[in-house]
């Protein structure tokens, strides 16, 4: 049986684990069992990726010790199939909210639309009303990054399922949003428009050097303006933190405003995964400086 | 007058869709000219915002955006300076460094 855990520390040994989690369950045949170890620390970061890979495959998962923590916790965010965004709401405690997720007929035709809104709104309201200092400092980012990473899925992504989960851990003072969604990827959306994108890395590299340069002439409707911004807005010197873009088997992840490209080799994410973590500013932060 | 508030019952605007929609609302009045009210509308996304103006704009529209608030306003602006950005760019601008490959 495969073992995987759960585990945070710094971002560059966060994205190397996750990683690896995601190759070791890439390697599972459909329907095989998972064991996850019981002592770790989980973040929307490693939560989701998981919870699409286990759902995708449909994997059974198990953890090593049913009533611990972590058991607790991932029961009470309703990892792995999360819950559709309707009947969402935070945890007995007042500080967890649960993984909110589109899917089946929810992802189809009229549906589709309403159905993206919704989560937006919702899970914005989740936010705002769960973390509170989040709000005070950082409603416009929020709002910013839910409008736009959540309109690209709609849009760009063709995806049955999207997951949506985020948390704030209030002695760390961060807050962390991830999104996924097992479409077809920047590189699918790209080159619709560009036949000549080819491979997962071109999309990513053709995304990201909007933020780069302003020589790129862009179009609104083009995928990756509002992820430029987003990019803009987390990657500076004024806001501690994470931003990770994983699509395909090549990505872009940026710890403050020191950025890499990254290479996953043979691991293939389906679809697009984005990490945003902020570290609550002093102050609150105003997206308008950073939006072109 | 178009309450947006209560026409999306919502205080986001955040779709493209949304944009066009209400640029239909606006296209199908009578009279061209029309007002938008914004009360109670806390935040308008750059992508709502930049597809409705541009959408106006290449109508020559006569509409008047009403009780936007500060964030309201300043994404109203963004989306004019992106209309209004030149084709060309100058040949001082510059690009940020290119970040280096991180292989796992």
């Amino acid at each position: 049986m495969t073992q995987i855990s759960f585990n945070n520390s710094s971002h560059w040994q966060n994205l190397s684990h996750l990683i690896r989690m995601l190759s070791a369950l890439q390697k599972l045949p459909e329907g095989d069992m998972v064991e996850m170890n019981s002592r770790g620390f989980a973040t929307p970061f490693h939560v989701i990726p998981v919870a699409s890979a286990i759902n995708n495959k449909n994997l059974t998962f198990s953890l090593t010790k049913k009533n611990s923590d972590l058991g607790q916790y991932l029961k009470t965010i309703r990892f792995p199939d999360g819950v559709s965004a309707i009947v969402a709401k935070p945890g007995a405690s007042g500080n967890y909210l649960p993984i909110a997720r589109i899917s089946g007929t929810e992802s189809l035709g009229k549906q589709r639309e309403s159905s993206y809104k919704h989560i937006e709104d919702q899970y914005r309201e989740l936010i705002f009303n769960c973390f509170r200092n989040i709000k005070d400092k950082l409603s416009n980012a929020i709002a910013f990054f839910l409008s736009e990473l959540i309109e690209n899925a709609k849009d760009h992504s063709d995806a049955n399922n999207f997951y949506i989960f985020a948390q704030y851990w209030p002695a760390l003072k961060e807050f962390e949003l991830c999104l996924m969604d097992d479409g077809i990827g920047l590189k699918g959306s790209l080159s619709k428009i560009h036949p000549q994108i080819t491979t997962d890395e071109r999309a990513v590299r053709e995304v990201i050097q909007r933020q780069l340069s302003a020589r790129i002439s862009d179009k609104e409707s083009l995928p990756g303006t509002g992820l430029a911004n987003t990019i803009r807005i987390v990657s500076n010197k004024e806001l501690q933190s994470s931003f990770t873009l994983l699509t395909g088997n090549f990505g872009y992840s940026c710890s403050n405003d020191f950025c890499k490209w990254v290479e996953l080799g043979t691991l293939t994410v389906q679809g697009t995964l984005i990490n945003i973590r902020i570290k609550e500013p002093q102050e609150t932060f105003d997206i308008f400086n950073y939006i072109h | 007058m178009i309450n947006l508030r209560y026409t999306y019952n919502t205080t986001h605007l955040s779709t493209r869709s949304m944009a066009k929609d209400l640029f239909e609302k606006i296209s199908n009045k009578e009279n061209n000219e029309n007002t938008l009210d914004f009360s109670g509308i806390e935040f308008a996304s750059r992508s709502f915002m930049v597809q409705l103006y541009s959408m106006l704009a290449r109508q020559r529209s006569q509409v008047r955006f009403k009780n936007m608030n500060e964030n309201v306003d300043r994404m109203y602006q963004l989306a004019v300076k992106a209309y209004n950005r030149p084709a060309v760019m100058p040949d001082t601008m510059n690009s940020s460094s290119t970040p280096e490959l991180l292989s796992l």
